[in-house]
């Protein structure tokens, strides 16, 4: 998919160090531990919602009390404000995501991978660039006023290794040893002790942002574990035996406790599968429906957002959530494609999700942050892709997202020393800012060294 | 008095199964049949008094192919102890040490070292079927336990009443049964004098009682009066009217899961009263009629586990066991509090699927239909698919309409496979049948 | 008589030399380091020279580490991972006989008593 492989071995390390209680693989020299490694994680299936889940950290309690805990909250719920965090993983190349078509730099810096300005829908707000192709949702949703684009977010002293600049913006400060992430430094302080879904995964791992020192968060269960996965066994006999486990918990007990409590556990299962279809994959059968229709793929991202606007519409009590876009944003090589194939899925997910926000009523309550590690390098490489560079693209969607530019385009005439563009926006700012006015909580106490970044004006 | 009742039905395969899984982790292949031979009689003494132990099955490793060192890595303390579950040929032996490591919960989360916690279960072993005051005097002085329950923290200048009230809320008399807060502190003054020495990178070594430290004024314990140490207070429990009623009470719960008769109950009190001797008790209890035509008990994960793995003939050859027992809630050396696991709890929709995953991964190592693996070939035929299912878990006794599902799932999955499906359902149904009868309320219960 | 003896004692020698540098034949020990406030204690106190897996787990409440270097002149300390409450993380070393220093390198933690020696024995 256009993944370095560096990249994407050391992928597969990251995650399987992120999943803790599996155990623990050896590790790459260098790479910064991700915030959550080391947390506790136990299976737990929350009746009332009908999921499965994996919680993270929190104290030892029972799962039964989680059940309570996540009835309270959604009881007391109201209109709690959400923010979905999106990560392009690899760094996607801003000056494509948004491209100064008709600047000779550009041309001169790209002579092969440089789109034309005639692809893209022109920016309202920055006559010299344009939207991907790719991105047409994206510009349509601009031109409701839905979204603030940061065409240059970064940070100083910017760090070009993926993990050590993922785990900055996880983290939310450019300190290695960092072990929670910004958004589960925010559930320590406002979230309660019972409550997994306060912080959600729409992954099978903890995405380390979420991760807190003290209260529990969740991660969607991986599906070998709560889809009655069999080796040896798929297709309609698959079905066939998930049907055969409902009439084993059918069979009368007469009476008798122990063949009781063993059929209860049996057919409750059964049943709760038939419900815990929201995060599989496409081919099962939706256990709810959407009022709009997302696009068809083989990748659980649109199928996530649907899940997840459905359980916003159910009263979940959920503060932030967090998941990866589909695709490879590390596009060492044969750039265009692979950038293209994924921007798409991503951009026509998020405006199926929006669409569906409104029509449930819901759109004031999400916002939606989308954001990658770094962009790439102004000069193109000899295998038509892009190297590692700095400053990237970000954006905020949602109906109450202002819907202007946070920064400016940093053009391409003064590139910092290492030939990269410039920032011209503080993600730690950003952060900032959403945690004061959309979350309603105290920066200062969450993001080290808030008061030194300035907040850009994110709300209408 | 009145001869406690013993069992006098039919002693065949379907009995002689549930007291292999009441009294140890079930059956390998022909040991239900073997046993049901030797008659009720014979069959529990073979249990109660088993010869020398004859490890049956290959060595245990770990995933990555290492030989287990359970007091030096985490997760081989479980493997360790579940694959003496799987080979052993002395199954009351060692369920009775799960037992009492259920009955003196001790958790390595408060002990801190898998090597202490190694000794405490070999001291459980040991007196696994012998005299319950021993095994009472020597946990009370055990290292493991003394951290847990803060025995050592328990000075006469500052009193600690942690182990004196479990001593006999949990372990000797029950809640509030003949006791009260008095006699937990004079308990806890009476349990005095316990204390180790710390030596960097060792931890805490050289556990001792110091008679310096003890507090020797005088005690009043459920209204007697002495200068009691901790010899005593043990004693004391012992002798209390109310333990031998607790005693076999909680015992008899371990094998029979509805509660013993009055007549049953002051039989067993007994055997038991005066000399402490767990077996003559055991033995009675699994001659008992309840046990053979009472309800079903759910198996304990570990009991699970160890049982599919005899029944396959599989040993021990994955830490898997550690995270997937873990998720049926029942992590060895880590009970979730001191008053153990709570049986009526075992099953539900949570650790559901803890077993499901159990019963998968003890499966894998038979799938078949796979390319890699030479397997034998899977006849189209749902009575035959059936029977090898059964064949390969040992030919467990399940219920007849349970039977009857599994042999409905195979005809509807086989019938109209045509074509290339001819070929490739078979296996399909084959490993779907293991599956569902591995995990069928009849294999969760016993 | 010295004639049968020699093949028996090329035999010996044959098996004794035979353990490949590669790992799963070669013999490893393992050591459990328990980490909690304010103490590191070993599952043992010396083990055996050559491949030692040597396991930190973290019992205590604030984030641990572990640092194992030779007491010999000259040596590099190896650090391993970060350990938050409930974690763990191992790596196993080759190591020869002599006595190692562990110890946990956050701030103030040493000083605090988190440290011990290791004993790896010929």
């Amino acid at each position: 998919m256009g993944c370095c492989n560096e990249h994407s071995r050391a992928e597969l390390v990251r995650r399987g160090i992120a999943e803790a209680g599996r155990g623990l693989p050896s590790i790459e020299a260098g790479m910064p531990t991700p915030a959550g490694t080391g947390l506790s994680r136990r299976s737990f299936v929350a009746q009332s919602v009908g999921l499965a889940l994996a919680v993270y950290g929190g104290s030892a309690l029972r799962p039964q009390v989680f059940d309570e805990g996540i009835a309270a909250a959604a009881a007391a719920n109201g209109s709690q404000k959400v923010l979905l965090s999106v990560f392009l993983d690899g760094g996607a190349d801003s000056l494509s995501l948004l491209f100064p078509g008709e600047d000779p730099d550009y041309l001169a810096l790209r002579p092969r991978l440089a789109l034309p300005a005639s692809s893209g829908t022109p920016f309202a707000e920055d006559s010299r660039l344009y939207w991907h192709p790719s991105l047409q949702p994206l510009a349509q949703l601009h031109s409701e006023g839905k979204v603030s684009v940061m065409p240059g977010i970064g940070y100083d002293h910017p760090n070009q290794s993926h993990f050590t600049s993922r785990h900055f913006w996880e983290v939310g400060a450019a300190d290695e040893r960092l072990a929670t992430g910004w958004l589960g430094r925010y559930l320590d302080r406002v979230g309660s002790s019972d409550n997994p879904l306060q912080g959600l995964s729409l992954d099978w791992s903890l995405q380390p942002s979420l991760a807190t020192a003290k209260m529990p968060v969740a991660a969607i269960d991986a599906p070998d574990r709560y889809d009655f996965w069999a080796r040896g066994v798929w297709g309609d006999v698959h079905e066939r035996m998930i049907a055969t486990i409902g009439r084993l918990g059918a069979l009368p007990t007469h009476g008798d406790p122990g063949l009781r409590q063993a059929t209860d556990a049996t057919r409750q299962s059964s049943q709760l599968y038939r419900q815990l279809t929201p995060f599989r994959g496409k081919d099962d059968k939706k256990g709810f429906s959407s009022p709009v229709a997302y696009p068809e793929s083989d990748d659980r991202f649109p199928n996530r957002l649907a899940g997840l606007a459905a359980m916003l519409a159910a009263g979940m009590p959920l503060r932030v959530v967090a998941m990866s876009a589909p695709g490879g944003y590390d596009t060492h090589d044969d750039q265009a494609n692979d950038l293209a194939e994924g921007l798409k899925l991503t951009a026509d997910s998020l405006l199926a999700f929006q669409r569906d926000l409104e029509a449930r009523g819901l759109a004031d309550r999400v916002l939606v942050h989308v954001w990658s590690e770094f962009g790439r390098r102004a000069k193109e490489n000899g295998s038509n892709g892009t190297d590692h560079g700095a400053a990237g693209t970000g954006f905020l969607i949602g109906s109450r997202a202002k819907g202007q530019l946070i920064g400016e385009f940093p053009g391409l005439k003064q590139l910092d020393d290492d030939g990269n563009l410039r920032a011209t926006a503080d993600y730690r700012g950003l952060y900032s800012a959403i945690l004061e006015d959309w979350l309603g909580a105290d920066a200062e106490a969450i993001i080290p060294g808030a008061r030194k970044f300035k907040r850009p004006a994110i709300l209408k | 008095m009145a001869e406690l009742p013993r069992y006098r039905g039919p002693f065949g395969v379907p009995q002689a199964e549930r007291l292999l899984w009441r009294a140890g982790f079930g059956p390998r292949r022909g040991e239900a049949a073997q046993l049901a031979k030797l008659g009720l009689d014979a069959a529990v003494l073979s249990l109660t008094r088993p010869a020398g132990e004859k490890w049956v099955g290959p060595t245990p490793r770990d995933d990555k192919g290492r030989r287990l060192a359970p007091g030096d890595a985490w997760g081989h303390d479980h493997l360790w102890w579940l694959d003496r579950m799987v080979r052993t040929s002395r199954p009351l032996v060692e369920r009775m040490t799960l037992n009492w490591h259920d009955w003196f919960a001790t958790s390595n989360s408060g002990v801190g070292s898998q090597q202490l916690m190694m000794a405490q279960n070999r001291l459980l072993r040991r007196y696994s079927l012998g005299s319950f005051r021993k095994l009472l005097i020597a946990i009370t002085a055990n290292p493991a336990m003394l951290l847990w329950l803060s025995g050592t923290e328990n000075t006469k200048d500052a009193p600690n009443e942690n182990y004196g009230r479990e001593l006999m809320e949990l372990f000797t008399l029950g809640e509030g049964n003949g006791y009260t807060e008095r006699d937990v502190r004079e308990q806890a003054r009476a349990l005095t004098g316990w204390t180790y020495r710390w030596k960097r990178g060792k931890g805490a070594t050289d556990f001792r009682f110091d008679p310096k430290r003890h507090d020797t004024g005088m005690k009043v314990i459920f209204g007697k009066k002495g200068t009691f140490s901790w010899r005593d207070s043990v004693a004391l429990t012992l002798q209390h009217p109310k333990h031998a009623p607790f005693f076999v009470e909680k015992l008899w719960s371990y094998f029979v899961p509805e509660p013993p008769s009055a007549s049953t109950r002051a039989g067993l009190e007994a055997l038991y009263r005066d000399s402490f001797e767990v077996r003559p008790v055991l033995e009675a209890i699994l001659r008992h009629p309840a046990l053979y035509t009472g309800p079903r008990m759910v198996k304990p994960p570990v009991v699970y586990t160890a049982g599919l793995l005899r029944g396959l003939g599989r040993g021990v050859d994955t830490s898997s066991w550690v995270w997937l027992s873990e998720n049926a809630g029942q992590r060895l050396f880590y009970p979730p509090n001191v008053a153990g696991w709570d049986d009526e709890r075992w099953l539900d929709t949570n650790s559901f699927q803890g077993r499901w995953g159990i019963a998968n991964t003890a499966l894998e190592k038979f799938t078949l239909g796979e390319k890699k693996r030479k397997s034998v070939k899977v006849p189209n035929d749902p009575e035959a698919i059936v029977k090898g299912a059964l064949a390969l878990l040992g030919n467990p006794t399940i219920r007849p309409e349970t039977h009857k599902e599994l042999l409905s799932f195979a005809r509807g999955s086989l019938a109209g496979a045509t074509g290339w499906k001819a070929e490739a359902y078979p296996p399909l149904v084959a490993n779907a049948v293991r599956q569902l009868l591995a995990v069928s309320p009849d294999l969760q219960t016993c | 008589m010295r004639r049968l003896l020699l093949p028996v004692l090329a035999l010996a020698l044959l098996v004794a030399g035979a353990a490949p540098a590669t790992g799963g034949t070669e013999a490893e020990s393992y050591v459990q380091v328990v980490e909690k406030e304010w103490s590191l204690v070993m599952s043992r106190l010396s083990v055996r020279a050559g491949r030692v897996t040597i396991e930190a787990v973290n019992f205590g409440t604030d984030a641990h580490d572990l640092v194992v270097q030779s007491k010999a002149k000259g040596s590099k300390p190896v650090k391993f991972k970060q350990m938050d409450p409930r974690g763990r993380t191992e790596r196993t070393l080759r190591l020869p006989a002599g006595r190692y220093a562990l110890w946990c390198s956050l701030p103030g933690h040493k000083a605090k008593g988190m440290k011990a020696t290791l004993t790896v024995r010929a």
